[in-house]
């Protein structure tokens, strides 16, 4: 949370005008349960922000009032300096491109396109020459007389889009809206949204469950649990240095480990945890003494692998092969050490060859060596 | 069983369709294959005789009152349908969108009630309400006004046929408008449609099917009503049904009769054809 307001505070004063959009100390109730909780949050214009969480940590809530779909019980929502608390949706330009799509059955493809800027009441040939100039950007012009039902999962997205984003909005809103396609397909459209944000400039603000989606597309990630903020920052500083132990357990593939410091040199302090001691840089601003409890990130990429102990290691733990799972080159193993504790490594399948590891020594139940430097060691916030 | 199976109708399936196929064959099919051959039957003292002559058809098309009494009943049914749609339509809106699913579900219970009771009572209890003396004039002549005639108008007419139709357009009507995705409603506000604009360009073209159906009901159920026309319409002019009956009465003419029943059996099979095309219409 340290970390949350840092960030809003760095990013307004770096501003010489309002950013584009403030939230202040948002709260929305549903009855007597609360969606979300004393948000704050500052976006710059331009730029392409990531809510991300689990089903039901408030980021599809955080979208809708930002639409006007909810009213926030209480705090402020501005948009470009004004206050949009109050604005009926229709009253406001921030289209949103839905999970659902919500594309119009009853209306082909151009008629889709041109609903914002008839609603806006912009003539017929204008209305008109603005789709097409967006169908063609969005490489569909053929299918401009189609309906929808004809059109492909990949076809409607790129509709979706160019009717958001036909009546020039400041602010982009998507609301999950890759996850109906298949793996491939959200690739590609995860190239098409990133060069859309750049070449329009404008602010993106992209709702997510799929960390993957929010890391490869977004420049700041704003993670949410239970209606609160837990951290906000780029995906880099998200994945390397998470704010809490729930970033930590929700963001990439992380061991967490837990101990109490039980000594401190000038540049270490070791910890005694679950599975040992185990061996950290000191953080130069650091205010740890003895017996101090403290929890420790370990990045499942960040460890390494042997087939015998060897020697000069920071940290090296026996373990026993419990599984392993192959996605492309990547191997992600389990592996459990002396004291019971499991532990995920990440490894190329290139590196798991030069170190002599094949399916056969895994299974005849051989001792492995993990070991990571204590530059790996992230210490979470206390 | 085998053969019946490749060739598609397997005697399961078979065994279940027949006796709906029996039903309509014996007491749709047939009834109007018999109508449409009793056109051509004739009445010889009284007393309807066999024959295949074309005198009944050249009869009704010739005379100017069975004209004058077709387009006035195409018309009242039509001005039933427009009506009953727009007294319905912001009903049915409230039900669909404004209130709960339980005061829905209550507000469509009461909806049904009126049909457990006769239409032909629920008719005459009019009587009571649109006569001269009766309560809507009695109401207003404390204020100064009336008494107004409406038994025996196109009004009372009116009146009879929303008797009839209205609950069923508004039960019709409410079951498609809150069967509309509303998520499209969001996406139309989020685009910068305001209340007037959805509902004009989404939550109707989205219900059309349902609310097309409901008119053509009412269409349907108007054009064929005996009761209103008579009892509160006054029967002058008479209307295609009032002219069944008292084309039968007099002189027992049921081949003229028959021949007014294949008309509106034709005229309500073109409206109901081209409104389902219409409804079902891409785009």
């Amino acid at each position: 949370m340290g970390q949350t307001k840092d960030e809003t505070r760095k990013n307004t004063g770096d501003m010489s005008q309002e950013p584009q959009i403030v939230f202040q100390n948002v709260v929305k109730y549903f009855g007597n349960t609360t969606a979300v909780e004393k948000m704050n949050l500052t976006v710059k214009k331009g730029e392409f922000i990531a809510i991300m969480g689990s089903s039901g940590c408030g980021k599809t809530t955080t979208l809708r009032m930002l639409a006007g779909m909810e009213t926030p019980s209480e705090g402020e929502i501005r948009l470009n300096g004004q206050r949009i608390n109050e604005l009926k949706p229709s009253e406001r330009n921030t289209p949103m491109v839905w999970q659902s799509l919500a594309l119009f059955p009853f209306l082909n493809v151009i008629q889709n396109v041109e609903f914002g800027l008839k609603m806006r009441g912009i003539g017929t040939e204008e209305r008109r020459r603005r789709s097409l100039e967006w169908l063609s950007r969005m490489a569909i012009e053929e299918f401009a007389e189609r309906s929808i039902d004809q059109l492909s999962g990949g076809q409607r997205q790129r509709v979706a889009l160019a009717r958001a984003l036909v009546t020039e909005p400041p602010v982009l809103l998507l609301d999950e809206p890759l996850s109906a396609l298949d793996a491939n397909l959200v690739v590609r459209m995860q190239g098409v949204l990133s060069r859309l944000q750049k070449e329009l400039g404008i602010t993106f603000v992209y709702v997510t469950h799929s960390q993957s989606e929010a890391f490869a597309m977004a420049d700041r990630v704003v993670i949410m649990s239970k209606g609160v903020v837990e951290q906000v920052g780029s995906p880099q500083e998200v994945y390397r240095k998470p704010a809490s132990r729930f970033v930590a357990n929700f963001v990439g593939s992380n061991n967490i480990l837990n101990g109490d410091v039980s000594a401190i040199d000038t540049s270490s302090v070791i910890i005694e945890t679950e599975i040992g001691a185990v061996r950290a840089n000191l953080p130069t601003d650091h205010e740890y003494s003895m017996g101090v409890h403290l929890g420790l990130v370990i990045s499942a990429d960040a460890m390494d692998l042997s087939m015998t102990e060897e020697q000069s290691k920071d940290n090296q733990f026996r373990c026993r092969l419990v599984s392993e799972s192959f996605v492309g080159a990547m191997v992600t193993m389990l592996v459990e050490t002396d004291s019971g504790i499991e532990l995920k490594i990440q490894l190329f399948q290139k590196e798991l060859d030069q170190i002599g590891f094949s399916e056969n020594t895994s299974s005849s139940g051989t001792f492995l060596w993990v070991s990571w430097s204590k530059s790996s060691v992230y210490i979470l916030p206390q | 069983m085998k053969t019946g199976a490749q060739k598609g109708l397997d005697g399961y399936a078979l065994t279940w369709r027949l006796p709906v196929i029996f039903w309509q064959l014996f007491f749709f099919v047939g009834p109007l294959l018999f109508t449409i051959a009793m056109t051509f039957f004739l009445v010889k003292n009284y007393r309807m005789t066999e024959a295949f002559e074309m005198k009944n058809w050249v009869k009704m098309m010739g005379k100017g009152y069975f004209w004058d009494s077709y387009f006035l009943t195409v018309g009242l049914a039509s001005l039933s349908t427009v009506t009953a749609t727009c007294l319905a339509f912001p009903a049915a809106y409230t039900l669909a969108f404004k209130v709960s699913d339980n005061a829905r579900r209550w507000a469509v219970f009461f909806l049904i009630i009126p049909f457990f009771t006769s239409y032909l009572v629920r008719t005459f209890s009019w009587y009571v309400i649109l006569a001269e003396s009766g309560v809507i004039n009695n109401m207003l002549s404390w204020i100064g006004f009336g008494p107004y005639t409406m038994l025996n108008t196109k009004f009372g007419t009116m009146v009879g046929y929303m008797t009839l139709t209205l609950p069923l357009v508004v039960i019709l009507q409410t079951l498609s408008l809150a069967n509309v995705d509303r998520r499209l409603i969001e996406a139309a506000q989020n685009l910068g449609a305001n209340g007037i604009w959805t509902i004009v360009k989404v939550i109707i073209p989205s219900a059309k099917v349902g609310l097309i159906i409901g008119a053509v009901f009412c269409f349907i159920l108007s054009f064929g009503d005996f009761v209103a026309p008579y009892y509160l319409g006054g029967s002058k002019p008479p209307t295609l049904p009032i002219m069944i009956i008292d084309t039968t009465k007099s002189g027992q003419q049921w081949p003229r009769a028959a021949v007014v029943a294949v008309v509106m059996m034709v005229t309500l099979m073109v409206v109901a054809f081209a409104s389902i095309k219409f409804a079902y219409r891409k785009k």
